[in-house]
This record gives C-alpha cells, structure tokens and sequence, in this order.
C-alpha cells in the first residue's frame, strides 16, 4: 500500500464499527482489479500440508486456503454451503451402503494445467486413512478410515466415495484436495504426506492464488493463479506479512506498514484499534466457545445432584456481561453447548434444563434436598463433614478464561463453596487436565465437526474424555447423529443430546470466542468467518474498493 | 597473552558444558513441547503423538537426550526442532547476522556517547552539564527498554503523520517487499534501524556514562594528571592523553560485561520491532519449549559473550601499559 493511499484514507476519519454478537450474512461489495494487501499473521507455516499434525493450526489453514480446492465452505453466518466455484454437486446418492457423489467441475485444473480429478480426493482420503498409511502424520482421520472405496468415471471428475459404515458430517472430510501427481513426484504415501508436501513451498496451486516466494518467518507472496477456474480475483498480490503479537500487528497497521489484521479480539485490541483512523473493524462470534466443564467421578463431584446445583448457581449472562460484554455490543451468551446463537438449529437448552441461570435460591434448594446443608457460611455434606475446596483448572495464558474462573470462584462462593484456582500455563493445562487434576475445567469446544465436536469431550472412554464422565443415553445419542443423514433430525438429535449433558450438570456454555477483522478502509469484502479456517475463505471477492 | 588467553578458553569450555546440561535439563523439564498436539480439538491420532515423541527424543531419559545433543552439536548438528520443518543451524546464521547488526551499531554509538557525556559530567562536575547529563541518565537507566521501545514506536508514528511520509518503521529490519535500488534500500533499511537503535543505545549509554565520569574524575585526581598540571602542560593535552586514557580501561571492562545484558535487551527490543534476530529466536523456542533450538541460541549467546571477554582483555593490554609491561 502506499503511503500517499493510507494518508488519504486517514483524511477521510472513517470508522466503522460492526461489532455482531451472532454471525450474520455478509455481502461483498464491488470492488477495483488489482493492487496489493498485506494481511499479519501470527505464525509463519509450521509445515506445508495443511491436514498433517503439525501443519494443521488455525493460522495455517488460512493462509493455505487460498492454494487448494474446497468442496464445501462456510459462510459468514455459520452456514456450510457447496464451493460451486469447484463442484457442480455434492450429494449423498445413497444411504446403504452410504454413498456419497462428488462432480467436479470440468475447468477445475491445478495452476500447472493438470486437471482435479479423483485421483487428488484418493490420494488426499488414503493419507488420512491409517489403514492405507500408517505411518501419514494425519491431523484428522475420523470418516476417511470409513471409506471403503473411491471410484469413478472415465473423465475422472466423478468422485464416488462409499462408506462401510454412514458418516453424517462427512461435509468435514476433504477440506484441502491435495494434488496427487505433485505427491507422486515425492515418493510414496508416507513420503509424500510426511516430507514431500510438508517440507515444500507448494508450487502448484488449485485456488485462486498461488505461492510466488517465501522468505522464512518474514513473509509469504501471493499471486493470481492464472489457471484459476472460479470467481475472478481482485488483488494481484496478497502477502501474508509475519508479526507474532496482535498489539505490534496494530501498532503496524497503523503506521501503514501492513493493511490488515485479523485474530482474537479482547478487551485491549478492540480499546486500541477503535482509537484508529481510516479503518474498517469488523468483530464476529466463531464457531469456538469457551464452557465449564465438570468432573463427574471422584469423592464429591460424582454427586449428581452437586454439579447440578453447581450448574445452576453459575451465571452464564452475567459473565457473558463482565468478559466479552465489554467489547463486543449485544454479546449473547450460549443457551446450547452444541449450536452457537445465530445458527438454525439452536434451542434455548440452558433456559429448558435450568443451567447457567444464576439461581442461587434454586441450587440451594436442590442442594437442600439431597441433605447438604450451611453451616458458617460453608456447605456441609450430607454426612456432615465441610465439602473440601474444588479446584478450577484454568489457561493462565488466555486472560478471559483466567476472568472467567474468578467469576465462577466468586458465583460458588454464594453457595458455600470453596473454590481455587489453577492458572496453568501451556505446558501444564492439558497435561494437568488430562490426569485428571481439577473439579471444574475452563476450556473452549470447536463446533465445526458439529455433534462430533461434543463425542470428543463426552463420550465413554473418547480421547478428551477427562471428567470420568458416562451416560448411555448421551452414548446411544452420539451413535445415532453419527449415522443420522437428514439434516433435520440430526439437529433434534443434537439438541436432545446438548439437553441430556446439560441435564447431568456435566457442561456450562458460556459464549463464542470472537474474532476481529480490521483493515484500511480503502479496502472491501474482508469479513470475520466463523469457521476455523477463517477470512480467506473468501480471498478471491478481497479487493481496493471500486471508485463511486 | 596466548597463555592467558588459552586459560581462559578452556575455563569457558568447562562453564559452556556445566551450563549447557543446566539449561537443558531445565528446558526438558520445563514443559511438553507436544502440548498443543495433544491439545487439539479434534484429538490428533495416538500413533501421531508417539511419532512426534520419537523424532524429538522425548521418549528418552533427560540425560540420554542431553549426550544425543552434545554428540551432535559436535558434529555442527543442533538436533531436530519442534518445528518439524525448521533446520536450527540454518535457521540460526541469518539470524546472529540479524542481531549484530543492531547491537553492534547500539553499542558503538552507546560507547562514544557515554565516553562523550561521562567525560563532560566528569570535567563540569557539581555543575549545569553535570546536573543535566547525570539527571538524563539517571532517567534512562530506570525506564524499562520495553516501555521505551512502545514509546518510540508511537512517537515514530506521529513523525511519520506530521511529515506525511513514512520515515521511520515499527516492524522488521527492511520493508515488504523491499526496495531494489541500492540508495532506496539502504534508506528503507536505515529508517527500520532508527528505533530500535535508540533504545538499546539510550538504555546502555546511560549506565556506562555513569562508569565514565567516575572513571575520568578519579583520573582527574590521580598524582600523574597533578604532575602533568604543574608542568603546565594544556588543558586538551591533559584531558586527552593523561585522563582519557586510563579512564578507557573501566569502560571497556563494563562494555565487555555487558554484552550479555546487551542481547538480554535485544530479546525485548527485538521482539517489539519484530526483528528476526537471536532475540525472536529465543523467546520463540522458549514457548515452544524447543530445548534443541534454546541450546543453540545459549551456544551462540556464550561463544558471544566469551569472544567479548577476551577481546577486553586484549584491549587491556593496547590502552594500558601496565598489562604490556607486566607480560614482558
């Protein structure tokens, strides 16, 4: 950007401030051909491929959006919709064996000229498969090691993916098409996944853009992909300039040395930025949310009527108000621990099993009942002895979950529980939470995978099952939504799922993670995407905003 | 001299290897480097997990890991990062490049200034310019280079609104993309080096003027500088041959010593400017508890620091004919 542009822009003392509380449709406006952004990012790639272990990272993932085709994207309001820029269908042909038909389209081709054809989603689906590569250091294999076979036709632009058994958010599978024929050039499965395309500045691109240099924790240079077979881009070049905190990212954006930053927002950034010129601020919900989560073994929180009255004496409002209130306008607290406000599919789950509401009176009262009783202040078991100190395991890093543990310590304290606090840093918070080592954990659920971002926490015996936490109603309802094909009754079986959780006291939803886009003004179409594959999911729509 | 020298190094050699095993062992236990692996959502695949574990060592004992560096880093291998695609001795060369060129221009104008205000405090001492140098310095001194660094920034910015023109930058060593006329670079390169050049001057000239103007007033009063007064040689004659110069060896001593301290504040100058030095380096691989990549910057740092050390020495030796004439 020039800086005769950027001061021209902080003339015109624009600001615009769209702070939603729920995601919302946003629609591009016309933009000019050409020019170039520089966006910040945080992290340089750790790694190339974007579905390995290591590559697979928030700021990752949105900077190799751009270099791969998508057959589904999320839009601005949470909604999933077909990528019609690469596929003309994508449906499920049938449901027994569960097959599902994706047609690409006939001008989708790399940037080398080498048509997308099944061969990329065979290759992409047998890497993320350990029964065909056991040795692929895969981010994710859930649904592809399913698939029991990928044919096709002639032509090669049928993809026709059969399922030994139905996968229901299989929309999730095949977010980045790898190319197969650069793949091939590297060696085998292992090979390539693991070294080839993870070592490897991509040279080949399906998107819209495509790498033109890297210069190593500095900056990544984008251009047009001229085999680019979608909507036109806008932008000749795009770089993804490396700074790795958001207040220096601010501090540049400011001064004209970058023209966009885009990550978390909180209480100081939205301060500092909201005192800028010439900038668009745009703050919206992601599909990540920040919860309670309870023990459910153990001497006292095994006591089910105990993390009940818990739940119910937290108040989800009121540290909606204290934390994220104070930056975002409107903010609104999760009423589901499975949809956030704003999608469809929400039901106000909180309000129908009472969690969250702050009723003292009503918790005590259930607390009462099961023969605990207040003694001095402090509450007493029913066999008479002082209930011991709870502890609340908390990420000392992330300053809104440390907030929010301090709420809920002071929220217990109406009811006569002692509660303290462990802030763990990075090293120490899984570590600690996986042994076990907490009454109450503050952490945040991503709903991408929908009904299956709640089997990893809550179902018997899943991997981030630390709360010793099973129900064979919750149990028979995961198995149920991961076979449920029909949209419809997959979210009445997700909200009858959320209740039940709800119901054993064993999660509180709190509210959604936001994130802030904020960019000269002089720009357009660069909105906050609640997926967490975040804005660029619309790079090729990003421009200089067309002169009136 | 060679004797000495040789003493020295193989005592830094016998501190290099203690200290290495203490920062290691440190860094080992300080953290799993594989926390955000296993803490994503959804959960990474177990055989992934443990294949990360291999490759790092991590599913050997502290002190097996610790023999696998040091067998290595003999043979000029860091050992594997945490950033699977990160190579530490390649990635470290740019990067020491990087933080010289900044230190070394801080410590070359931090040493003449100090020379310059101590002497001056030091010849007007208990006057005005005593008053204003000793006051600024003190100052200086207790201003946190990291406060001072976000000051400046924003200083550098409202310079850069009232000139209408970018001058002066916030981020990196050279702009994106960088200008490919050889005057424009050196310019763009210059207006990135102006701030952070000024805080690390600033805070280290500000302590070593202090040693300076100890150093010249107590030279001041020393028997040689009343002889040279009563053999009524001039005042600039005096100042500069009989003061000047054994008031050099104090801060050539503090200079040297400091250089550690130096790179300390070079971390944190680095890191509000975005420098792709040492600096960024460290506190990059301190978070991601990469304890091969955290032994590779403490070598440089140490090779650093020991190099300084015997650099004062031999300096000793050219400025005070005292340490020539004790060797002969």
């Amino acid at each position: 950007m020039s800086y005769a542009r950027s001061t021209c822009s902080l003339a015109v003392l624009t600001l615009a401030l769209a702070a939603l509380a729920t995601p919302a449709s946003a629609q591009p406006v016309a933009v000019s051909d050409g020019g170039e952004f520089i966006i910040a990012s945080t992290n340089s790639p750790p790694n190339w491929n974007p579905v390995s272990a290591t590559g697979d990272i928030t700021t990752n993932r949105q900077q190799q959006w751009p270099l791969y085709p998508h057959p589904f994207l999320t839009a601005t309001d949470a909604s999933v919709t077909l990528n019609s820029q690469f596929l003309v269908s994508a449906d499920v042909v049938s449901t027994d064996p569960m097959v599902v038909e994706y047609v690409i389209r006939d001008e989708a081709v790399w940037s080398d000229g080498t048509p997308i054809t099944v061969e990329d989603f065979r290759y992409t689906q047998q890497v993320q498969d350990p029964r065909a590569c056991a040795d692929c250091s895969a981010a994710f294999t859930q649904g592809y090691d399913l698939v029991s076979s990928i044919e096709s036709n002639d032509s090669g632009k049928l993809v026709r993916v059969t399922f030994e058994t139905p996968f229901a958010p299989w929309k999730t599978l095949f977010p980045f098409i790898l190319p197969a024929h650069v793949a091939k050039t590297y060696g085998d499965l292992a090979t390539s996944f693991n070294v080839g395309l993870s070592e490897n500045v991509p040279t080949v691109s399906g998107g819209p853009y495509m790498v033109e240099s890297y210069e190593d924790g500095v900056v990544m240079n984008l251009v047009k992909n001229p085999a680019w077979y979608g909507n036109p881009t806008h932008l000749d070049t795009i770089r993804f300039r490396y700074i790795s905190t958001i207040g220096e990212q601010i501090t540049a954006l400011e001064n004209g040395e970058i023209n966009a930053v885009y990550g978390g927002a909180t209480l100081d950034t939205v301060e500092q930025v909201n005192q800028m010129f010439g900038v668009n601020v745009e703050i919206g919900p992601t599909l990540t949310y920040y919860h309670f989560s309870l023990k459910a073994d153990g001497d006292v929180m095994a006591d089910k009527v105990l993390r009940q009255a818990m739940t119910k004496a937290l108040d989800i409002a009121d540290m909606t108000n204290r934390t994220v209130g104070q930056f975002v306008d409107g903010a609104v607290p999760m009423t589901s621990s499975a949809y956030i406000p704003g999608q469809a599919e929400l039901e106000d789950n909180t309000g129908a099993t009472g969690v969250g509401t702050g009723d003292i009176e009503g918790a005590m009262g259930l607390l009462e009942g099961a023969g605990y009783t207040l003694i001095d202040g402090k509450l007493t078991k029913p066999d008479g002895t002082p209930l011991r100190d709870l502890e609340i395991l908390t990420y000392s890093t992330d300053p809104i979950r440390v907030q929010l543990a301090e709420l809920a310590q002071s929220q217990l304290a109406k009811l006569g529980i002692t509660a303290t606090i462990d802030a763990a840093d990075r090293s120490r918070y899984t570590p600690e939470a996986q042994a076990g080592n907490f009454d109450i954990y503050t952490t945040a659920t991503a709903l991408d995978l929908g009904a299956l971002s709640l089997a990893q926490w809550y179902q018997t015996g899943a991997a981030r099952n630390y709360f010793g936490y099973s129900s064979e109603t919750v149990d028979d309802l995961i198995k149920q939504i991961s076979v449920t094909l029909d949209d419809t009754e997959t979210a009445r079986l997700t909200n009858e799922l959320d209740r039940a959780l709800l119901a054993d006291g064993i999660v509180v939803p709190l509210f959604p993670i936001t994130n802030m886009a904020v960019f000269s003004d002089s720009y357009a179409n660069i909105f906050v995407n609640p997926s967490k594959y975040g804005t660029t999911m619309n790079i090729e729509e990003w421009g200089l905003k067309a002169a009136n | 001299m060679l004797a000495l020298i040789g003493r020295r190094l193989v005592n830094s050699l016998a501190i290099l290897l203690v200290s290495t095993f203490v920062v290691f062992t440190l860094v080992a236990l300080a953290g799993d480097p594989l926390g955000e692996l296993r803490d994503r959502q959804p959960p990474v695949p177990d055989n992934v997990i443990a294949a990360e574990e291999a490759r790092l060592g991590l599913d050997q004992p502290i002190p097996v890991r610790y023999l696998t560096w040091l067998t290595g880093v003999v043979q000029g291998d860091f050992g594997p990062s945490v950033k699977p695609n990160q190579n530490i001795g390649a990635e470290l060369a740019p990067r020491v490049g990087v933080t010289l060129r900044l230190v070394t221009t801080a410590i070359v104008i931090a040493t003449l200034l100090a020379l310059i205000a101590g002497t001056v405090a030091a010849l007007y001492r208990n006057r005005s310019a005593d008053h204003l140098i000793s006051t600024s310095a003190f100052i200086l001194i207790a201003l946190p280079s990291f406060w001072l660094a976000v000051l400046l920034k924003q200083g550098g910015i409202v310079l850069n609104k009232t000139a209408n023109a970018r001058i002066l930058f916030t981020v990196g060593d050279v702009s994106v993309p960088a200008p490919k006329e050889f005057l424009p670079l050196m310019l763009d390169m210059a207006g990135h080096l102006i701030l952070p050049t000024i805080v690390l001057t600033m805070i280290h000239f500000a302590s070593w003027s202090r040693y300076q103007r100890t150093a010249v007033v107590e030279s001041l009063s020393s028997d040689h500088v009343r002889f040279a007064v009563l053999r009524g040689l001039s005042r600039n004659r005096i100042v500069g041959a009989h003061v000047m110069r054994p008031a050099l060896i104090p801060i050539v001593t503090v200079v040297a010593l400091d250089l550690p301290a130096l790179l300390s504040g070079a971390v944190i100058t680095e890191t509000v400017f975005q420098w792709r030095g040492m600096g960024g380096f460290l506190l990059e691989s301190i978070a991601n508890r990469d304890a091969n990549a955290v032994m590779a910057w403490l070598l440089v740092a140490a090779v650093a620091v020991v190099f300084f050390n015997l650099l004062a020495d031999i300096v000793y030796a050219v400025i005070d004919p005292r340490v020539r004439y004790g060797q002969a």
